[in-house]
């Protein structure tokens, strides 16, 4: 493990099995992570982006094992030291888990109605025996004040917040036991977006203020570049492209980098929808197309695309691509941004 | 500039829902117009109203809603009060799906989940017009494969279920657009889509209505959306139109100080994308007994104490066609 890396995640897989009839024989595997290799140094954002269905929240609950991989390797530095976080036992997990947290999608579905603020983001550190009574109490102010909720709701029940708040308020409980690895699953997407700034916000100031780091799991482009030094693209449980965060948008290189740059709908009513409209859907991780799982949706698609899965390579200083043509292709990223307006 | 005919006009609309908890004023004094072949986008968050103000028009709220107000449909030269009507009567029956359909951001509360996506097709044809059965089907796969649906032959005979997400978007916009309808209410039709496939629904939805010659009222949340879609743009808060003006004025000169926040809160992709983001403070109010004042007086920056919080702002005229509620215009 390179000692400026916090998170390393080598040849990670989870397969599903399909089963049928009454014997639950096993036909066939669902790919949802298929050999993924990628690492986050410490205190930055990796981003991970992809379409429903890619496999983004299955890798991230793999890296905290909140399921277990099939296959492969995650190793955290912990306190200097590396940590085989997928060869613990359930007892040394238990104790590595404060280490690594998550936050979740849905602040409506994450927090549990009948407990209070109180509970809920004291639980981790009474669970971890590590507070309690009125300590318990203090550092729960303490973390409710730091998200930028008023201390005088500790005693009330999720229901009587907003979707923001709530957010906020699952960011508390993973930051209670001094995590160094939070996995942000869509913490944003549910949320309003006058309130998604504010999260956004919060997360960075967070990530300043304690060093963590944060694999940043999200469908939206534009959050993943705003709050992201590095992104990783991922299609049907392979990263197809990753690279520092400025140089995936202005110069991707895997064409479905490239169709999902152009699909994003600009804020900007003279930029009109760009001309590569992706034909077709995404396919199933449980029957994926021949060689390059992207060749029949690709225009840039040859007959070695239908033949050879491309690997993972490196074609620029930290730009990893998984195309064959990726030397050849000159692709179209973001366009510049305007300059400031005026208003 | 081409000349501009009126398909809808609403005029003052208050859609209430009293709780217990006290008067959900949902949609309070809202007035549009949606013109000939052109595009209102309705853009706003949570509770803004702007979902309750397509259900008005169509007269799909819940039963104890209490509506005043008037939503003149143009028809043929005939002008009809939408919300005059039964809500439930042969007349407003008529008029929903034949002059004005609506898709929705989930096609599977559309579509029922029992018959065929042809035979439903089908029947919404049939129920408006008198055609043989081969007729309605022959139109059916006709209006699949106008979509852009692949082998429409045989998908039109598969359920709801068999079909992905942007495959069942595109079925259900096939079937709000039966009876070539003047005007088409899209509720967020692209939300719970991949962003490649959104893009496809987008290109589609354009296509159609310069083929087919109608209105849309395109509601969403995403402003990126409606930069695409919208020729005229209506931002909506708290119940209320905040702004209304061309795609261009709200985005290139907004006047509100809410349309002016929310373009600097939302992350852009670009060079110099990770600049920090001006976040709106405080939360999405809900309308439940929202006092006579400015929606946006507990979250604006530049509020104005005794002005603000004294009553509704009017709406006023700043250009042409360029409205704006904010007392800093008066």
């Amino acid at each position: 493990m390179e000692t400026s890396n916090l998170l390393e995640v080598h040849n990670l897989k989870k397969y599903f099995p399909i089963e049928k009839g009454l014997l639950r024989r096993v036909i066939g595997q669902v790919r949802a992570v298929d050999d993924v290799s990628l690492s986050i140094p410490a205190g930055k954002t990796l981003g991970l982006v992809g379409e429903s269905g890619c496999g983004k929240t299955t890798l991230g609950r793999c890296v905290v094992r909140a399921i277990e991989p099939t296959e492969g390797q995650v190793l955290l530095r912990i306190d200097g030291r590396e940590a085989d976080i997928t060869g613990l036992d359930a007892k040394e997990l238990r104790a590595t888990r404060r280490h690594m947290q998550m936050v979740f999608q849905d602040p409506y579905a994450s927090l549990d109605p009948r407990k209070t603020i109180l509970d809920i983001v004291g639980e981790p550190l009474r669970v971890n025996k590590l507070a309690r009574g009125e300590d318990l109490e203090q550092r729960v102010r303490q973390l409710v004040d730091l998200v930028g909720l008023d201390v005088k709701y500790l005693k009330r029940y999720p229901h009587a917040f907003s979707g923001g708040q709530r957010q906020r308020i699952g960011i508390a409980r993973a930051l209670s036991l001094n995590p160094s690895l939070v996995v942000c699953d869509e913490p944003v997407s549910a949320l309003d977006v006058s309130v998604q700034a504010q999260i956004l916000n919060l997360l960075q100031d967070l990530q300043a203020e304690f060093s963590l780091t944060y694999l940043f799991i999200a469908h939206d482009l534009s959050v993943i570049q705003y709050i992201s030094d590095q992104v990783a693209v991922m299609y049907v449980g392979k990263i197809v492209e990753q690279a520092e965060t400025e140089e995936l948008f202005l110069n991707p290189k895997h064409p479905y980098t490239e169709a999902l740059i152009s699909a994003i709908p600009s804020p900007d009513p003279d930029s009109l929808l760009d001309e590569i409209t992706l034909e077709g859907e995404v396919p199933s991780p449980a029957n994926p197309p021949s060689g390059c799982y992207f060749h029949p949706r690709c225009k840039y698609a040859q007959q070695i695309c239908q033949e050879e899965i491309p690997p993972l390579l490196e074609s620029g200083p930290g730009h990893h691509v998984a195309c064959h043509f990726a030397e050849e292709l000159t692709l179209q990223g973001v366009e510049d941004l305007e300059e400031e307006s005026q208003w | 500039m081409e000349k501009q005919e009126p398909v809808l006009e609403i005029r003052d609309l208050h859609t209430f829902f009293p709780l217990e908890e006290g008067m959900l004023k949902a949609v309070n004094g809202v007035s549009l117009t949606i013109h000939k072949n052109r595009t209102l986008g309705v853009v706003g968050e949570s509770g803004c109203g702007k979902s309750v103000t397509a259900q008005s028009i169509l007269r799909i709220v819940p039963d104890f809603a209490q509506m005043t107000g008037e939503i003149l449909l143009h028809k043929n030269g005939e002008v009809i009060d939408l919300a005059a009507l039964a809500p439930s009567g042969r007349e407003i029956r008529d008029i929903r799906g034949r002059d004005v359909s609506m898709i929705f951001q989930e096609p599977m509360t559309a579509f029922s989940p029992v018959h065929s996506v042809g035979e439903q097709i089908m029947e919404a044809i049939l129920v408006h017009d008198d055609v043989p059965k081969a007729e309605a089907r022959a139109h059916a796969i006709e209006l699949l494969k106008l979509v852009g649906i692949p082998i429409p032959e045989e998908r039109v005979d598969a359920y709801p279920h068999q079909l992905s997400g942007g495959m069942r978007q595109r079925a259900m916009i096939a079937m709000a657009l039966v009876l070539t309808p003047m005007l088409l209410i899209a509720d967020e039709p692209t939300t719970a889509l991949d962003v490649t496939i959104q893009a496809q629904i987008l290109r589609l939805m354009k296509t159609l209505q310069a083929e087919m010659g109608m209105s849309i009222m395109f509601i969403t949340h995403d402003l990126g959306v409606i930069a695409n879609m919208a020729d005229d743009v209506a931002v909506m808060y708290l119940g209320r139109v905040v702004e209304y003006g061309s795609v261009r004025q709200i985005f290139r000169t907004p006047k509100h100080p809410y349309t002016q926040a929310l373009l600097r809160s939302i992350p852009r992709t670009g060079r110099r994308a990770r600049v920090r983001l001006e976040a709106i403070e405080g939360i999405v109010p809900v309308p439940l007994d929202p006092p006579d004042i400015c929606p946006f007086a507990d979250r604006c920056t530049q509020f104005i104490p005794g002005r603000c919080d004294e009553k509704v702002p009017d709406f006023l005229d700043i250009a042409s066609g360029h409205s704006v509620r904010c007392i800093l215009y008066e």
